[in-house]
């Protein structure tokens, strides 16, 4: 690492004039790129990481409301001070951006070949349109896109979030930049694409040669792809060490604090008490079918589900977006209407149930939500929010009213005076809190958990989850834990269930399902999860999945995972297969090969999968 | 686009055309008095109403009398003027043209001059251009047009007698060919600036908001992070979409400009259905005063039909949804 | 909420033209020298000392006209906007809530009412009825809710999904306390906002119709006022400023207003 750095941003300083005055995002950071190395820059929402690396390039939207200060040399050139038409031949030539969300960042009104098309003819004047076409079209093909040849004339609403990502980095990388940025490229994405997107980045980045700089809050895609690591904290860099240094001793408080609050599949988990799993559950689901209409048909969202919830358990169901998981929880309190199937309540049949039945089965069910800012009424006051279930039931007065009130409040860890404030007045964690308190006002004996905790940040998602540990112990109240993270799952659940396009594909207890899982979508989810370890990087083969979720409007015949999987035989396109303890397996599988060992084929994918050549287990421990 | 979304679109127009129908047909008999002045004015004999009552049948039950009156109404049969002694349909169309010149010819530059003005508004936001522009747009926007023409007249025409004060030709010295189309041209002018400028001051802010918003968009930072240059980030990237708003508002804007135009025309006895209509109102000729309402209803209903064609052949997911 | 308004410059000058208006329309006895009707100054005077905005070819003080002319103009807007109000907001809520077969009637219904040209609309009622402010007070509010029914309506349908919505339906509430409690309050505000504009787009009608001569003979208007400047336009060029400048400080007050309060609202979203 003598040579000289590539990017050197010298006292960056960022200023914003907010409504309430300035706002100080970025303040004096020191940050060196050198060639050849992969910066990994990491902080938690509102440290400013993004800021500094926008600012520097100036990218920042162009406004009388932001000043930037500072130095930013990209091999000695002041990107700050350049020339616009300089600074225009920099971009997208010695520098390739990828961002967050595909979606948002490809134009919707223009072809996406086009785009990709664009980036190489505004920096060669020589280039005719149509060679633009086809070198873009050879770039697609390059990161993965199947039969880009034949999507000349789509649209990016027509293509999956996957693709519209590799469109992206085909674009960055079209000039081969000797500088690629990627400002959290993966977090829109489910986790299996995830893996597949690292992957095409890895191959891109190693391809071109070029040095990167990865921004992200996620330590797992740090410790995988990472040199270096820089961490931020209030717009301030807090800690820059080599990776390997910084997961192993890191020096910074924050740091430290980061590390431990983040879920990890490597580590043990704490034991939780045993749970009674005899008697009536409190909550059993039997062949539950919801379907919706949508003009192109019905969307099987949930198509057979069995699970039940005992007294005092939590059970984690997890599955990437598109799985049924939330619709199950929906159809579970009654939101929705379930097309076919039971649901048994403290054993007493809900399915129909209307009117005074259902309210009062309602009283013993409750749901906590995803969004902290959209789950709370913003003009009503926290305490008549928490108010509302029991004035609606009618408990209000004999509750103790007020006292009640206070008593939710100190249970969540909020004091009392917070009943007269509305919810704009609390930050994202405290609002959640507010939302279980509310949660448990009437006492329920269920509770629904729809991703509750993920649009939170680490330090306070591991608060929220100790919360919700210390309540569950406390007052005994089933969980039902829906989220698509798996290490977070793992830290709550007594029993887990895996979701896969509306159906159950496994579930067991939590040592069952994590530590010997039988269904390949277990297995990839599970390999697909970056690990915050950077010594596991070299050695760990993951398993990198096939193309993208089918269209839940059509799934495929027979086992709905067979076009993505790697065992797939014909039998697996003829049989549906049924969620039993399969032989070789303690546990319930859906799964013709179900199987703990895990073969990848030896040999080259079409679409980007790597190259393995050893069976391998698993192993999480 | 889908020839459903069209046909859907023209569909939509039957229920508005018989609400305005139906307006129309409810002001006359609900008016005070006997309906048939509404249809053949105040001062005709008790001969002509006999033969207007027999041809609107306006002795017969109401469903017939409406059914009539809508089969007269889609056949250009507005009633007759008693007052001029002619059909009201040929008085209108009359006076149509000078109209049309008008708000057509400030339909346009408004249109024109707004986008530009609003581009510049929006791509130095907050500096000095962007102030200026915008705050003499709201000024203009909120100011009633006829003190934009009446100022006009004082300053430009009486002060410093760039522009003749009123008509639309010179009475004394009409000419003929060339130099009457720069005769009229010329007499053109103010009331065309007064007019426009309204229009201009909302275009401008519509375009503005709509350009500020796409500039701030993920896609436009894409392309600048591709090397796009400036210029074309706004005109390729960024105008495009920011236009929609300023079409969608299109169907509103030809009714907007067409009330102006009436007064534009008072305060520059400018001879077009606006002078016509005040005159009528004067006059007590009923049967002018509702068709000009007609004519100016269906045509803002047209106009809106024709916007939102506009806008699904531009917006490329409605058109491929 | 209040001081982010003020804050801002546009909101404070809206505020303040906003409460000129009102104060002046609502003091209007108390603040005219002279009654506006009366003919008793010298006709056709400039700006004195004693008339200081000049008097009309009557000799009627133009200084008390225009300040008569402000409550005219308020008690028209205050009353459109009652109207719109009530109209659009029932309209909106109803139909953004109960979807399906009633949604489209009632958009169908909003939508034949919003191309209805009002100002044409507003001249056939006055040939056929005469003129009278409670005519042009009923013809304007009638036809100017459809664009505060289409924002309440969009309000709600975004609420109607929205997590705390859903909340309250887990807890059993019925659907009226739903629309009530958590649908009302949260999409009446940014229809507020815009009721600020329609305001001033009423008023501006009204000054208009007053220029052709269709206004109520029995109150002041701005409009009619400018409309003598019309003859007048060589000799008297105040009969032809002042009024117009009056309406443009009090549709510029209320633009103002309305566009600060939509940013405020939006802006807390």
């Amino acid at each position: 690492m003598s040579a000289a750095a590539l990017l050197r941003i010298r006292d960056l300083v960022v200023h914003f004039a907010g409504r309430s005055g300035q706002v100080c995002a970025v303040d004096g950071v020191d940050l060196d790129v050198h060639p050849g190395e992969t910066l990994g820059l990491v902080g938690e929402s509102g440290s400013g990481k993004t800021v500094t690396v926008l600012a520097a390039l100036g990218l920042l939207p162009p406004s009388a409301a932001c000043t930037v200060r500072g130095q930013a040399l990209l091999d000695g050139r002041d990107l700050l001070t350049m020339a616009p038409r300089q600074l225009r031949a920099v971009r997208g030539r010695e520098i390739g951006l990828v961002f967050q969300d595909p979606m948002t960042s490809l134009h919707p009104s223009f072809r996406v070949v086009d785009q990709v098309a664009e980036a190489l003819l505004v920096h060669n004047g020589r280039l005719t349109r149509r060679d633009a076409r086809d070198r873009a079209v050879e770039l697609l093909e390059t990161v993965g896109v199947p039969h880009p040849g034949r999507r000349v004339h789509d649209y990016p609403h027509q293509w999956s979030g996957g693709m519209r990502q590799r469109a992206m980095i085909a674009m960055a990388m079209a000039n081969r930049p000797r500088l690629l940025v990627a400002d959290e490229p993966t977090t829109a994405l489910d986790v299996t694409i995830q893996a597949q997107i690292l992957d095409v980045l890895r191959a891109a980045r190693d391809d071109v040669g070029a040095a990167t700089l990865f921004i992200t809050h996620d330590f797992g895609i740090v410790a995988e792809l990472a040199d270096r690591v820089a961490v931020m904290r209030a717009g301030r860099i807090v800690e820059d060490a080599m990776a390997q240094q910084l997961f192993a001793t890191p020096q910074h408080p924050h740091t430290v604090a980061l590390l431990q609050a983040v879920p990890r599949l490597d580590r043990p988990v704490p034991e939780r008490p045993p749970v009674a799993a005899r008697g009536t559950p409190v909550l059993a689901v039997e062949d539950l079918v919801t379907h919706h209409r949508t003009r192109r048909g019905a969307v099987h969202a949930v198509d057979g589900v069995d699970l039940a919830v005992h007294a005092g358990e939590t059970v984690g169901l997890v599955g990437e977006s598109g799985c049924g998981k939330t619709t199950l929880a929906r159809t579970v309190l009654r939101l929705v209407d379930p097309t076919a199937g039971r649901i048994l309540f403290r054993g007493e049949d809900i399915t129909t149930a209307r009117g005074r039945r259902l309210r009062t089965a309602r009283r013993g069910m409750s749901m906590v939500f995803q969004d902290p800012y959209a789950s709370l009424n913003p003009r009503m006051a926290v305490g008549d929010i928490l108010a509302q279930p029991l004035r609606v039931a009618g408990r209000y007065r004999s509750s103790g009213g007020p006292r009640r009130i206070a008593e939710l409040l100190d249970l969540v860890g909020l004091e009392s005076a917070s009943a007269t404030r509305l919810p704009a007045e609390f930050s994202g964690g405290q609002r959640q809190r507010i939302g279980i308190a509310r949660a448990l006002a009437l006492s329920p004996d269920l509770l629904v958990l729809d991703e509750p905790v993920s649009s939170l940040d680490v330090s306070i998602q591991a608060q929220v989850v100790a919360l919700l540990d210390r309540l569950q112990r406390e007052l005994g109240v089933a969980y039902l834990f829906i989220a698509h993270d798996l290490a977070l799952v793992r830290q709550l659940s007594d029993r887990v269930a895996v979701m896969y396009l509306g159906t159950v594909v496994e579930t067991g207890t939590r040592e069952q399902v994590y530590e010997r899982p039988t269904h390949p979508y277990t297995q990839s989810l599970l390999s697909a999860v970056p690990v915050p370890d950077p010594a596991r990087r070299r050695g760990a083969a993951r398993i990198v999945l096939r193309g993208d979720v089918p269209d839940p409007s059509d799934p495929p015949t027979g086992c709905r995972f067979r076009t993505r999987c790697w065992k797939a035989t014909s039998e697996c396109a003829v049989t549906d297969p049924e969620l039993v303890v399969r032989p070789g397996s303690d546990h319930p599988s859906a799964c013709l090969h179900a199987d703990t060992h895990v073969a990848v084929p030896v040999g080259r994918q079409p679409d980007g999968q790597r190259e393995v050549s050893e069976p391998r287990r698993p192993t999480t421990g | 686009m889908t020839r459903r979304y069209v046909l859907r679109r023209l569909l939509q127009v039957l229920p508005t055309a018989t609400v305005i129908l139906l307006v129309g047909f409810l002001l006359i008999h609900l008016a005070p008095g006997d309906p048939v002045l509404a249809l053949a004015g105040q001062s005709g004999d008790a001969e002509y109403y006999a033969f207007m009552r027999e041809k609107f049948g306006l002795d017969e039950p109401l469903t017939t009398q409406l059914a009539i009156y809508a089969g007269n109404a889609l056949r250009g049969d507005l009633g007759t003027s008693y007052v001029q002694g002619r059909p009201v349909f040929d008085i209108i169309a009359e006076r149509l043209p000078a109209t049309m010149l008008l708000t057509g010819t400030a339909l346009v530059l408004s249109t024109a001059v707004g986008i530009v003005v609003g581009i510049v508004a929006a791509t130095s936001a907050g500096r000095w251009p962007d102030v200026t522009v915008s705050t003499t747009a709201l000024a203009l926007y909120a100011a009633p047009v006829f003190l934009l023409g009446q100022l006009a007249i004082l300053l430009l025409a009486l002060r410093a007698g760039w522009f003749p004060v009123q008509g639309m030709r010179d009475a004394r010295d009409p000419g003929t060919g060339a130099s009457q189309l720069l005769d009229v041209g010329h007499h053109l002018v103010l009331p065309v600036l007064v007019l426009a400028s309204q229009e201009v001051a909302a275009v401008a802010r519509l375009c503005r908001v709509g350009l500020v918003d796409e500039l701030a968009r993920d896609h436009v930072r894409t392309a600048r992070a591709k090397g796009v240059p400036e210029r074309v980030v706004v005109t390729k990237h960024a105008l495009r979409r920011a236009l929609l708003p300023v079409v969608t508002v299109l169907g509103g804007r030809v009714g907007h400009l067409v009330s102006g135009a009436v007064i534009v025309e008072v305060v520059f006895g400018w001879p077009g259905i606006g002078r016509l209509l005040v005159t009528a109102m004067q006059t007590r000729d009923a049967p002018i005063v509702l068709g000009i309402f007609l004519l100016v209803a269906v045509t803002v209903v047209l106009a809106n039909l024709v916007t939102d064609l506009l806008y699904a052949w531009l917006d490329p997911r409605v058109r491929y949804s | 909420m209040l001081v982010r308004l003020l804050a801002s410059p546009g909101g404070g000058l809206g505020a303040a033209l906003t409460l000129v208006l009102l104060v002046v329309g609502l003091a209007a006895p108390l603040l005219a020298p002279y009654d506006p009707f009366a003919v008793d100054g010298p006709a056709l005077s400039r700006p004195t000392g004693a008339h200081p905005l000049g008097t009309d070819a009557l000799g009627r003080d133009l200084l008390s006209g225009i300040i008569w002319g402000a409550r005219t103009s308020l008690l028209v807007a205050g009353c459109v906007a009652v109207l719109v109000s009530i109209v659009g907001a029932t309209v909106g809520l109803l139909s953004g809530y109960a979807g399906g077969w009633a949604d489209d009637v009632l958009m169908r219904l909003t939508e034949a009412f919003q191309v209805l040209p009002r100002f044409f609309l507003a001249l056939v009622v006055i040939a056929f009825f005469g003129p009278g402010l409670d005519r042009l007070i009923l013809v304007l509010g009638l036809t100017s809710w459809p664009l505060l029914a289409r924002v309440v309506r969009a309000e709600v349908l975004a609420l109607r999904t929205r997590e705390f919505v859903e909340a309250a339906r887990v807890h059993g509430a019925s659907r009226t306390r739903i629309l009530l409690r958590e649908i009302l309050p949260n999409a009446v505000p940014p229809a507020i906002a815009l009721l600020g504009l329609v305001v001033a787009q009423v008023i501006l009608i009204e000054a208009g119709l007053g220029f052709l001569g269709l206004g109520d003979p029995n109150v002041v208007s701005w409009g009619a006022l400018s409309s003598e400047a019309q003859q007048f336009l060589r000799v008297a060029w105040w009969l032809s400023l002042f009024p117009g400048v009056a309406i443009l400080l009090a549709v510029l007050g209320l633009n103002l207003l309305g566009d600060a309060l939509t940013d405020v609202v939006t802006g807390r979203r």
